[in-house]
């Protein structure tokens, strides 16, 4: 477990960020917005990742602590449009597919948060949406430069970082957004936010927590991440996987899930500034491409899933990362109670790439990991 | 009401005839008693609620509201036979009061009655733990009619032995149809059958009967199986702690007080899975866990840093209502605001005086919430503590951070698929 400890007054970073909003910055939505702000650690940032802290018994992190509570907070508050908690869940099958029955569930709640937060293009904030919706921001975090991570109250945000907003239609427990942001840049690539995101998952030290990351020909230029807390592994994780690249302890692994309707790749490591630049050039690489895909992060950052999709520019039906993951939502009783896990072997099938393209996709991903290496 | 049945064979009449020395411990030899001379009989099953509860028990019983279905039974005396029997029982099931008492509940079952949910009944029952489960019952006349069971041991306070079981019935009612179709039509054969089951294995009435499928059995077949509501589960829980809190005031009558819990460790961890305590161990704050639908809402699950706050043994706490955290100047508006967002089924945070172990106070900043299973149904009700004293942790997370945070991951630790699919499960169906 990192440790942590609160400091009074300005926080050097901080100030830093603060005095070079002189600096012309065109786009600078989230200026003089003040926040909590969560600062990582800087020893990790630099690579020296001294293992894992998962299995430590120091109860929960200050990044997790930070996270329940600020959206146990809003969903006390009313500002949820349901408790997914009276959400009905049940497997499904040998599989062990999951359904929740959510008759107040909001389908198209991506896209309302993207048209609601973004500009039109560029992936950048809206500055409206800073300034009407604070309540749905839990917090900031930003790379620091102290050797503990750090949890600053109220002040401005710096001039790079992730903001976490919570989805008023979640999916379970805890579901955020995260949402780099720039003050300085345009664009962010995911290749650059995985770095931080990575880290967060690994801050965070729960194994309930996941992140999700979907890509899709509609969202070129908005790189966003999602989270939520599942007490039970996603269907897809407690898979058999194939190992087919690396071994070495501290290398990456890449390994194929096996026995599943939509082929996924996995990769793994300990070391997770690597696994994070190796994933995130993977990303970038599928991205010119325009290659649909998702990732899931589980494990506290140490295990990616990648899940290619075929490209249906008719339908534009994709799906998300969590029911890449097996994990479906149900609007109608009915439908729920007649959940089969044929019926959804069929949807994931439908949507994963040919053989072929698997094998190319396999050589791509151990061609750059190589290169990493 | 089924299978009662603690003793495996044998109903009462057999019991007698081999044993009739009176030189044995008292509950059997009262159970012995009860059986050797018809006239006394009577009167040995009322001494069983009387010795315990005084005289003026049956009075007391007979003075609850006229709605309330149960039944009370004495495990000790042989066949496990039924001590009381409420107005409201005997009106729905049609029995007299003078052809109940005395026998063992399995009476009521019928052809149509889940073995498994008798299994289940009898399980509780060895395990002298509370249960709550949908079940067929049977009337006088033959016809049938779904019921929600509630089953409570009744504990000796301070031995932590038991000493009676009470068992709430709730009628189910049908759910969209609104039709009332006699479950069968003829009532002479189902007499038969309880007739048999009295004087026998309890579940041999199910096999002459599972090969009947002419146009009689029909109608049972169609009968759907009927889950209780919240509403009827409520009034179940309700209906418990109504008739405990009755045991409990005219126990002290004669000394020997009863409690709907017993205050030993297992009583109470023994519901929550071991993948759930895991989870639980790894938030470190102090909080509890108590279960709404056993009555009077006991702590099943206590974090070390509530025993070291409070100075209690988990031993101690486990199995009690919060209540004995209050104290004499523990604010009855705290109490009342917190009552009332539990019925409310809402979060909410108070500022109330408590009490350790050592009878000095703190100001606690009490958050409570209520937190669903799997399903979707409350499974516990969560509460936070923090001493108002020792404010500020080492990262200077204000309270209410640290105790929503707990919250959170409590929440997230219940919604675990396995923790509600195990056998201890409630309100899955």
């Amino acid at each position: 477990m990192v440790s942590f400890t609160l400091f009074e007054g300005d926080y050097p970073v901080v100030k830093q960020a603060t005095s070079q909003e002189q600096s012309k910055s065109y786009e600078a939505p989230l200026r003089g917005f003040e926040t909590l702000v969560y600062l990582v650690c800087a020893t990790k940032q630099n690579g020296a990742y001294d293992g894992f802290s998962c299995t430590s018994d120091d109860g929960q992190s200050l990044l997790d602590t930070l996270i329940l509570s600020q959206w146990e907070e809003r969903a006390w508050m009313g500002r949820l449009s349901y408790d997914v908690t009276s959400c009905e869940t049940k497997i499904v099958g040998g599989m062990k597919l999951t359904a929740q029955l959510n008759e107040e569930w909001n389908s198209n709640f991506l896209k309302e948060f993207e048209k609601k937060t973004f500009q039109s293009s560029g992936g950048i904030i809206k500055p409206s949406y800073i300034k009407n919706n604070q309540e749905e921001i839990l917090f900031c975090v930003a790379s620091g430069e102290s050797e503990r991570s750090v949890l600053v109250p109220f002040v401005a945000t710096p001039q790079e970082g992730t903001l976490i907003i919570v989805n008023a239609n979640p999916i379970e427990y805890g579901h955020i957004f995260l949402v780099p942001y720039y003050h300085h840049k345009r664009t962010q690539s995911i290749g650059g936010a995985l770095q931080l995101i990575t880290q967060i998952a690994d801050e965070v030290d729960n194994l309930s927590f996941r992140m999700f990351y979907d890509y899709s020909a509609t969202n070129t230029d908005r790189t966003f991440f999602q989270a939520s807390y599942f007490a039970n592994p996603l269907p897809v994780e407690l898979l058999p996987f194939i190992p087919i690249y690396g071994s070495s302890i501290d290398g990456i692994q890449i390994l194929e899930v096996a026995d599943y309707p939509l082929n996924a790749l996995v990769f793994a490591s300990k070391n997770l500034r690597k696994l994070a630049d190796v994933v995130g050039e993977i990303c970038s690489t599928l991205q010119h491409r325009n290659t649909v895909f998702n990732l899931l992060i589980s494990n506290c950052g140490t295990k990616m899933f990648l899940f290619p999709q075929v490209h249906l520019p008719v339908t534009g039906h994709h799906l998300h990362a969590w029911e890449c993951g097996g994990y479906f939502i149900y609007r109608k009783s009915l439908d729920f109670d007649d959940a089969s896990e044929k019926e959804i072997s069929k949807w994931l099938a439908s949507v994963s790439i040919d053989a072929e393209s698997f094998q190319s996709l396999k050589q791509l991903c151990c061609g750059i990991t190589a290169k990493f290496s | 009401m089924v299978a009662f049945c603690c003793l495996p064979i044998g109903g009462v009449d057999e019991c007698c005839a081999g044993r009739g020395k009176s030189s044995l411990p008292s509950p059997l030899a009262a159970a012995v008693a009860a059986v050797a001379a018809m006239g006394s009989n009577e009167t040995h099953l009322l001494e069983s609620l009387t010795s315990r509860y005084s005289e003026w028990i049956m009075e007391a019983l007979d003075d609850l509201p006229h709605d309330l279905s149960f039944l009370i039974t004495d495990p000790y005396i042989a066949g496990h036979p039924i001590v009381f029997a409420s107005r409201g029982f005997l009106s729905v099931s049609g029995f007299s009061r003078e052809e109940v008492v005395g026998l063992n509940g399995r009476i009521f079952q019928g052809p149509d009655t889940d073995r498994r949910s008798v299994m289940e009944i009898r399980e509780a029952i060895r395990e002298e733990r509370a249960m709550q489960i949908s079940i067929l019952n049977y009337r006088k006349d033959g016809t049938s009619y779904w019921i929600l069971f509630q089953l409570c041991p009744v504990f000796g306070r301070d031995d932590g032995r038991l000493v009676h079981f009470v068992s709430v019935q709730v009628p189910i009612p049908r759910r969209g149809l609104n039709c009332t179709r006699r479950a069968v039509r003829g009532g002479l054969l189902f007499g038969a059958c309880r007739n048999e089951v009295r004087s026998d294995l309890e579940f041999r009435c199910s096999l002459p009967f599972d090969s009947y499928d002419d146009s009689d059995n029909r109608g049972l077949e169609g009968e759907e199986r009927r889950e209780a509501g919240d509403r009827e589960k409520q009034k179940a829980v309700d209906g418990v702690t109504e008739i405990l809190s009755k045991l409990a005031q005219y126990s002290k009558l004669t000394g020997r007080v009863v409690c709907g819990n017993r205050c030993s460790p297992k009583a109470g961890t023994a519901s929550l899975s071991s993948s759930l305590c895991t989870s639980l161990g790894r938030i470190k704050q102090s909080f509890v866990l108590t279960d709404p639908l056993l009555p009077d809402m006991p702590i099943v699950y206590a974090s070390d840093t509530f025993l070291s706050l409070t100075g209690y043994t988990r031993d101690e706490v486990l199995g009690r209502n919060c209540r004995f955290l209050g104290g004499p100047n523990t604010a009855v508006e705290a109490l009342q605001q917190i009552k009332e967002s539990i019925l409310a089924e809402k979060a909410c945070t108070v500022r109330i005086l408590n009490y350790r172990k050592d009878g000095t106070s703190f100001w606690n900043l009490l958050h409570i919430s209520p937190v669903r299973n799997s399903s979707g149904k409350i499974a516990f009700y969560v509460g936070v503590q923090i001493d108002e004293g020792l404010k500020n942790d080492e990262h200077g997370l204000s309270p209410s951070i640290r105790q929503l945070g707990a919250v959170g991951a409590v929440k997230v630790a219940v919604r675990s698929l396995s923790s509600s699919a195990g056998p201890s499960s409630r309100s899955t169906s």
